[in-house]
């Protein structure tokens, strides 16, 4: 207890994490400042263009969409396809409303998708998924991509930049712990206290609770300042108790990611001793797992294992990723289907946190036992 | 049992090697300590002798690959816990936390170990840091930090200080200071291993001494009987010296002429080198007597065997002696 004492009381005397408690909170403003942005309406002007835009198109299809219309079944019945698959309707020459024409406005919530009738059908090429072999069938979308409207509100965005201060939770732990393992101050310190598991769990509490506050405020300046900001624009959208709920759930969970993330870096920073080290082991990780292996070179079995993967599904709720697959059909021959894979919020959850028990205990085992110079 | 705890600190067969790229270097091997309750305790030997690797096995910083120690009768690092809080200690330089001022170092401990806020400022001045007490540690000369790390062992008020080369870098009056720092700890009744590569600033405090050379154990005791076993050199001018010498050897002493001045060894009483030379009808223009010290025996016993490392032992507080006059040609 003690000892936590003295290590939170060490957590908010150095510079470096002030630093960094200023960087969060600038880093949550300018997130509530692009949701301003965001949210602005239309300039009046480009509104003025649009509109332009939209009369010119009024006035043509009322003149010419009979002609335009006869012109295209005339292309169809060439083509030996019929008007639908040629795409000749009606819905094609005439134009809806001005608001379906400049598009929805952005805003903070969204209204809730309406059911859709009938056979669910594939995301991709809209195939009814019975239809498909079974290989072929995609899991239903989770997360934000699960409701439509989500992505585009302000929620979604917000949610989407949350892992920004994931990140600044690991940086804290590590530059907490590492100056001190290089500097050798830690081996005075451990002449005071020799015990090195109690020392070892001071610090990696000390970092989570001393993170806790600055990543608390952080998340609630960037969610809560965002959603005042579409407030200054009128732009709430719907916000039900289920885009609350979806909104406040994912804003918890990057505050229990950060705190982890916290301890995690703490646990770095004793195990590797420099803070330089810890950055290159995270950004080599990062460039060699994540991104080439995972993204470039589509190693989709790596897919759901990877971190950003994870902490997205952790945050969002889920989130869903897609693999080209293809089998060879008795009668249509090789088929070839866009196939979406769900990772669950559990998922992300269980990978996230094993990776952390690993670490912390492994940097335990290794701080109890090394000789300290 | 009981003799046991006659000892604050205790060793048998304490061994430590490193791991190297050119493969294991030895920093003590098969160390037998015993370092006495009470008084000043000198921990000697030259460079890379394994004092530092003792002292940090000690405190539990390192571990060894084999043998015992103790610690006020405690098994160490096993029991460190139960005798930490009487034990202070200052391994090589002091390493605080650089960018907090002295006193938040020390609050910060002060805080770790449970110990009163106003101790801080005690122990402070009794560093006479106070002053500068509110600059970055990473600020202060190498003589500020020394007496900050000391101020830290105080804060425990041990009973067992262990000081590794604490008057490294100080000038003459930090060495002094040091030295009495020591010197009264060790008469409040508390228990000093302060250890050394140089002997004239152990050898003016400490009651006991222990050497050591590549990491073994080769002399041990009070200093007095250390010296005591160790032979008395006099050095003379005289004009005649080849009369001298035939004199003195006749009379059974060893002499050797060095740059005209003759050292004579193996002299019980001065009085009687003058009397043989006077009985010759030579007289003396000076008869210097060479300080019989630790100093001989220390380079006796670590410089043939030392790693190359004799040459590089330090003379502190030898302003008696002059240059040339090596101990260790006197065995
Ligand atoms: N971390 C280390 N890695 C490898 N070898 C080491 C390490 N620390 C010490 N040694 C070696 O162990 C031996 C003893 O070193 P140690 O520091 O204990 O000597 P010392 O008596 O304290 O010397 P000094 O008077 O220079 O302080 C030396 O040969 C040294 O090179
Ligand atoms: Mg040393």
């Amino acid at each position: 207890m003690r000892l936590l004492r003295a290590e939170l009381w060490r957590f908010r005397s150095r510079l470096l994490i002030r630093w960094i408690a200023v960087g969060t909170l600038v880093i949550a403003g300018l997130v509530a400042v692009g949701a301003y942005v965001q949210s602005a309406p239309m300039p009046e002007d480009q509104v003025a263009m649009m509109r332009a835009d939209y009369d010119a198109t009024v006035a043509d299809y009322a003149e010419n969409g009979a002609q335009y219309l006869e012109d295209c079944r005339a292309q169809a019945e060439e083509q030996g396809l019929s008007d639908e698959e040629w795409g000749c309707t009606e819905e094609a020459y005439s134009v809806g409303d001005f608001e379906d024409w400049i598009g929805p406005p952005s805003e903070f919530g969204w209204d809730e998708p309406e059911a859709v009738e009938g056979p669910e059908l594939s995301p991709y090429n809209g195939t009814p998924v019975e239809d498909l072999p079974a290989e072929l069938r995609s899991e239903p979308l989770v997360g934000m991509e699960a409701v439509e409207g989500a992505s585009w509100s302000g929620v979604g965005n917000v949610l989407t930049l949350l892992p920004v201060f994931v990140l600044l939770g690991l940086v804290t732990g590590v530059t907490f712990t590492a100056a001190e393992m290089s500097s050798g101050a830690i081996s005075n310190w451990l002449t005071f206290e020799p015990r090195r598991r109690r020392v070892f769990w001071s610090k990696a509490s000390g970092a989570a609770l001393g993170t806790l506050p600055i990543a608390l405020v952080g998340i609630a300046v960037a969610g809560l300042g965002s959603y005042a900001a579409y407030g200054l624009h009128d732009a709430y959208g719907t916000m039900g108790s289920e885009q609350w709920g979806y909104f406040a759930g994912g804003m918890a969970r990057a505050l229990v990611a950060a705190v982890v993330a916290a301890v995690v870096g703490a646990s770095l920073g004793i195990l590797l001793r420099h803070t330089a080290i810890v950055a290159g082991v995270v950004v080599g990780w990062f460039v060699v797992a994540e991104f080439i292996l995972g993204l470039a070179m589509q190693v989709s079995a790596l897919t759901p294992y990877l971190l950003s993967t994870n902490l997205v599904a952790w945050i969002q709720g889920g989130t869903n990723y897609q693999v080209t697959r293809c089998v060879v059909d008795d009668t249509q021959g090789e088929i070839c289907e866009g196939v979406n894979y769900a990772v669950s919020t559990a998922h992300g959850g269980i990978v996230l946190g094993a990776v952390a028990v690993v670490v912390t205990l492994f940097a335990v085992l290794v701080f109890r036992r090394r000789d300290v110079g | 049992m009981g003799d046991e705890h006659q000892l604050a600190i205790s060793t048998r067969g304490l061994r430590k090697t490193y791991r190297t790229r050119q493969g294991r270097s030895v920093g003590v091997q098969g160390l037998d300590l015993d370092v006495p309750v009470g008084g000043v305790h000198g921990f000697l030997g030259p460079n890379g002798s394994g004092k530092t690797t003792t002292i940090r096995m000690l405190l539990g910083l390192i571990r060894p690959d084999s043998g015992s120690a103790q610690i006020f009768g405690h098994e160490v690092p096993r029991d460190l816990p139960a005798v930490i809080d009487r034990v202070g200690a200052i391994v090589e330089s002091p390493k605080f936390y650089p960018a907090f001022s002295g006193r938040r170092n020390l609050e910060l401990l002060a805080t770790g170990i449970g110990a009163p806020r106003t101790e801080v400022d005690r122990v402070l001045a009794e560093v006479g840091l106070t002053e500068r007490a509110k600059d970055k540690f990473r600020g202060y000369s190498l003589g500020m930090k020394q007496r900050l790390a000391i101020a830290a062992t105080l804060l425990k008020d041990p009973d067992l200080l262990i000081f590794d080369e604490p008057t490294n870098g100080l000038d003459p009056a930090g060495i002094k200071e040091i030295r009495s720092t020591m010197r009264s700890l060790a008469d409040r009744g508390k228990t000093v291993l302060v250890s050394s590569h140089i002997l004239g600033e152990v050898e003016q405090v400490a009651d006991t001494v222990s050497i050591v050379s590549r990491g073994t154990l080769v002399a041990q005791g009070r200093v007095a009987d250390l010296i005591g076993a160790s032979t008395q050199s006099v050095r003379l001018c005289i004009t005649d010296t080849s009369a001298a010498t035939f004199a003195l050897v006749e009379a059974g002493y060893a002499v050797r002429d060095d740059a005209g001045v003759l050292v004579v060894d193996g002299v019980a009483e001065s009085s009687h080198v003058t009397r043989v030379l006077a009985d010759r009808g030579l007289y003396l223009s000076e008869l210097v007597p060479v300080r019989a010290d630790l100093e001989s025996v220390f380079l006796e016993l670590t410089g043939d065997d030392g790693p190359g490392a004799s040459h590089e032992i330090a003379f502190a507080g030898a302003g008696a002696r002059q240059p040339g006059d090596q101990g260790g040609e006197a065995a």
